[in-house]
């Protein structure tokens, strides 16, 4: 079994840890926001430093998902599974792809669109993230909120769609002006920062980052 | 028990539209029960802490009930944030009943706790998954059987916990089911539900929650039978993917529930006849509790309440599949007296031993069924309740006065006797002809409340909580065993709730679309139509009975009254439809009513004229109630109104049919909010009425009273009602 050390982006380490950056969509769900080039996976436990923690019976480290222009490479740290066959490097995941890590817990890659980098990462089954997420969102350039099954974050009750893309070190929001968003209670003009503790209101979209 | 609304209603009737979602993660589309495209208002947003100890993070569903949040608390426990906006009293009460619930298929409730500003929030178990809504919406065309038991085996279990502890669900729908792994968990029991026919901040109408929703609900009542029926229905969803009972409105799907039986073609056995069994229309005939329901389908509970297969569930004998006895009649069969909360003992697993010999049960019921079929019908049960209160009155007067009453009418009597007589025969025949009908159309076997059952103010109502009716102030939780006897309810002038719930009612009814409205009335018409084909046709057959044949003319007047009374009861049914939700403002009532009277007076002068009605040779010589001043009627002597002969002109058409129109109130009549189904003193206040007309203006008699009664008595027979003494309970 190889063990590569993890080579960190500084990036990576600034945010990620313990606390990742969480979306809290109201009526919706909760998302981790994963906008580094490597994501680790690895057991919840206090004190683990991992950027998705799952509550499970697997390693402090288990696999590293790294992104690689649009697409999106899983290398193996421990025991790591694709599609039922065990991986002792890093494998291409494309739309569909189960992750297997240690002996019970699965994952699955959904990349909804090619139009976009960005995809989707589920848990199956009875295990969780820790904390609790619907799901892991690994971010390309642009990810889209919306009601289309083709959305990342799959919002039923919207009428209308928000685009995240990235400016810079920042994410920016892009949404119809007819969706009368308000920040802290002051209306704002698309697009706008996502910027960590403010809310986002508007006549159906209601979140905010952590 | 439900006397009047504890408040007004506009404020405590919630959608409770997003209910289902409450404890789960609501991102998938649901098709029935949740409005789509709404928006979710929180007024609290990640990061806030309304209440001590709790950091909220996110909303996860929102409705007429309260918002739902998803929180962690201070140490890193996760829960779900319910908060109370209604009825925090009741609600509050409700839930600390349920408090102490510990079942793996319930979602639990840790604690309700109050913030600074008063606010009620409950605390309890936060469940990440689908709900069983979520699951169907997934498997348009029905789940596996197995899947479809291992969900529904764990949803009865829940249930039968609950009735165990003496609590009703009442909303047991998909959407109030959560996965949790593969367990479900029953989530919103000890809630009170409320059910809305209104709009509310922009929100579609919760239609979705009719679909689950035992048609006795109706009647107010609320007994472990709705959880069982609803159960029947969720089963038949698993399997097909569709409700039994659906429709374009929610008036439909009640109609369904109240008339319709299940198509259970597609379903294998012992599957359709539980569903069979559980969607019985009289509640008595459903299963009696959830370990019947569950043993029936080769399942058990075992000793902590656990849904477990029998061992030798494959060699489960079917029991044969009983064709549900026909409910002669849902009101009659169910006691209305019936307390709320009422639970018999068979949930902690007693049996009543009148359930232990099906024979000797369905006789005594069927017993009890007979005698109420006369009863049943409308006709019949106005002419007792008119003779009943007619004696009453007698009763009442002093001695003296009762001899004057009867001298009254023994004078009164033998002078009218040359019309009362004919009159009585022929109203005797048309009864027959009519019960016969009535018999065979099915009336005997329709729910109870007749054309204007199932409409949708009718269940609004009933849901609603009562205003001062102190078993209403109750929980909202079921007690068996120990029951409290509830207080004696303060006891309220019957007028004053009659008037209550009719103002209350009509709120209601505004909210209908004019296409029910528009339904209703062209139902109405069609019954119209028929009752008088019916007496007209009985009418005639008679008087050429009686006259061997020689009664051309007299036909041609029958054909007249019978024709006149259907376009004035049409008319009549047309205005008061679309007067049924407005305040009654009798003066521009009347007003339009005369109006309509003067083109009824031209249509009659019309007809009377193409009919050719020899008015002369079929009018009786009775002077009743106008005044000989020697040598012409005064009431005969209008310039212009009256032929040579004294028949009527255009004018004299005109203003007796104006004038009738214009006395009588007869939207009254007509009210879908009438104070009973069918009143004689209605018919004989008409035709009092019209001879009073006729003392003015003279038209020909008979046919002038004729004409007012069969008015007044197809009127109220087509037009709907719906029952202020069994929406209240309170007669």
């Amino acid at each position: 079994m190889s063990h590569l050390e993890r080579p960190l982006s500084s990036s990576a380490k600034t945010i990620a840890m313990a606390q990742p950056k969480i979306l809290w969509i109201d009526g919706v769900g909760s998302y981790a926001i994963c906008d580094q080039n490597e994501v680790t996976i690895g057991q919840a436990f206090p004190g683990n430093q991992v950027d998705l923690a799952i509550r499970g019976d697997l390693s402090r480290r288990t696999a590293v998902i790294r992104r690689h222009g649009e697409d999106h490479l899983v290398q193996p740290l421990q025991l790591v599974q694709v599609n039922g066959a065990e991986i002792d490097r890093a494998v291409l995941l494309c739309n569909g792809s189960v992750i297997s890590l240690g002996s019970r817990i699965e994952l699955r890659y959904v990349k909804p669109t090619q139009l976009s980098g960005s995809a989707r990462l589920e848990l199956i089954g009875h295990t969780r993230w820790q904390p609790l997420l619907s799901a892991a969102l690994l971010m390309g350039e642009s990810c889209v909120l919306g009601p289309e099954s083709n959305s990342h974050v799959i919002c039923p009750e919207w009428t209308t769609k928000v685009v995240l893309f990235r400016k810079g070190e920042h994410w920016m929001c892009r949404v119809n002006e007819q969706a009368n968003i308000r920040i802290d209670g002051k209306p704002v003009r698309a697009p706008f920062p996502l910027i960590q503790g403010q809310r986002i209101r508007g006549d159906e979209i209601s979140m905010t980052l952590e | 028990m439900f006397a009047m609304l504890r408040r007004p209603p506009r404020e405590i009737l919630a959608i409770d539209s997003a209910k289902g979602t409450s404890l789960s993660n609501p991102s998938k589309k649901h098709s029935r029960s949740e409005p789509i495209g709404v928006s979710m208002k929180f007024q609290y947003g990640s990061g806030d802490t309304p209440l001590d100890g709790y950091k909220i993070k996110r909303g996860v569903g929102s409705g007429g009930f309260g918002e739902v949040y998803f929180a962690e608390s201070d140490s890193g426990k996760e829960v779900a944030l319910k908060r109370i906006q209604k009825n925090l009293e009741v609600e509050v009460r409700g839930v600390r009943h349920c408090l102490n619930l510990r079942h793996p298929n319930l979602v639990a409730i840790y604690d309700i706790k109050f913030d600074k500003i008063e606010q009620g929030w409950i605390v309890m178990e936060f469940i990440d998954g689908d709900s069983l809504r979520d699951l169907m919406d997934k498997a348009p065309q029905g789940m596996h059987l197995n899947e479809t038991m291992q969900w529904f085996a764990q949803l009865v279990a829940g249930v039968a916990y609950l009735h165990d502890q003496g609590i009703v669900h009442r909303d047991l729908k998909p959407a109030n089911a959560f996965t949790d792994g593969g367990l479900i968990k029953i989530g919103d029991y000890g809630l009170s539900k409320y059910i809305s026919a209104s709009r509310r901040g922009g929100q579609t109408e919760s239609v979705g929650t009719f679909h689950y929703m035992a048609p006795e609900i109706g009647k107010g009542e609320y007994g472990k039978e709705i959880d069982i029926y609803s159960l029947g229905i969720i089963l038949y969803e698993l399997l097909t993917g569709n409700v039994p009972f659906d429709g374009e409105s929610s008036q439909e799907i009640i109609l369904k529930h109240l008339t319709a039986d299940p198509d259970l073609s597609q379903v294998p056995q012992p599957f359709a006849y539980v569903i069979q069994k559980s969607l019985a229309k009289n509640p008595t005939s459903r299963f009696r509790d959830c370990r019947e329901m569950l043993s029936a389908l080769g399942w058990g509970l075992d000793a902590s309440g656990l849904a477990v297969k029998h061992t030798n569930a494959n060699e489960v004998t079917v029991p044969p599949v009983l064709q549900p006895v026909r409910t002669k009649g849902v009101a009659n069969e169910i006691p209305i007296a019936r307390p709320i909360g009422s639970i018999d003992a068979t949930a902690a697993g007693a049996q009543s031993p009148a359930y232990l010999d099906p024979w000797r049960y369905r006789n005594s019921r069927n017993r009890t069924t007979m005698g109420d079929n006369l009863n049943r019908e409308p006709v019949a049960r106005a002419v007792h309740q008119a003779v009943g209160e007619a004696q009453a009155f007698y009763r009442n007067l002093p001695p003296g006065g009762r001899g004057v009453a009867i001298i009254l009418s023994i004078i009164l009597l033998v002078m009218n006797s040359g019309w009362i007589a004919p009159l009585m025969f022929v109203l005797l025949g048309t009864y027959v002809c009519y019960y016969v009908i009535w018999y065979l159309i099915g009336g005997a076997n329709k729910p109870y409340p007749t054309p204007g059952a199932g409409t949708q103010p009718q269940i609004t109502r009933i849901v609603q909580p009562t205003r001062s009716s102190p078993v209403a102030m109750q929980p909202r939780v079921h007690y068996q065993n120990v029951q409290p006897k509830p207080p004696k309810p303060v006891s309220i002038p019957y007028k004053v709730a009659l008037r209550t719930w009719q103002s209350e009612t009509r709120k209601n009814l505004q909210q209908q679309g004019l296409w029910t409205r528009s339904h209703e009335t062209t139902r109405s018409w069609a019954f119209s139509g028929m009752v008088m084909a019916v007496i007209a046709g009985s009418g005639s057959m008679l008087t050429i009975a009686r006259n061997e044949g020689n009664a051309a003319s007299l036909v041609s007047g029958i054909a007249w009254t019978g024709i006149m009374s259907l376009m004035m009861t049409w008319t009549i049914l047309f205005l008061a439809r679309s007067w049924e939700s407005k305040a009654e403002d009798s003066i521009v009532f009347r007003f339009v009513q005369l109006t309509a009277g003067v083109m009824l007076g031209v249509a009659s002068f019309s007809l009377s004229e193409f009919l050719m009605v020899p008015w002369s040779e079929i009018t009786t010589q009775q002077n009743f109630l106008t005044i000989n001043d020697g040598k012409t009627l005064w009431n005969k002597s209008w310039q212009g109104f009256y032929d040579q002969n004294s028949m009527p002109l255009l004018a004299g058409h005109i203003a007796y049919f104006g004038a009738l129109m214009w006395i009588v109130r007869w939207w009254r009549q007509s009210d879908i909010l009438r104070k009973s189904r069918f009143s004689v003193w209605a018919i004989a206040w008409s035709v009092a009425m019209a001879a009073l007309v006729q003392g003015l203006f003279y038209f020909p008699a008979p046919w002038c009273f004729l004409l007012a009664g069969a008015t007044s008595f197809s009127l109220q027979m087509a037009s709907p009602w719906m029952d202020f003494k069994e929406k209240t309970q309170i007669a």
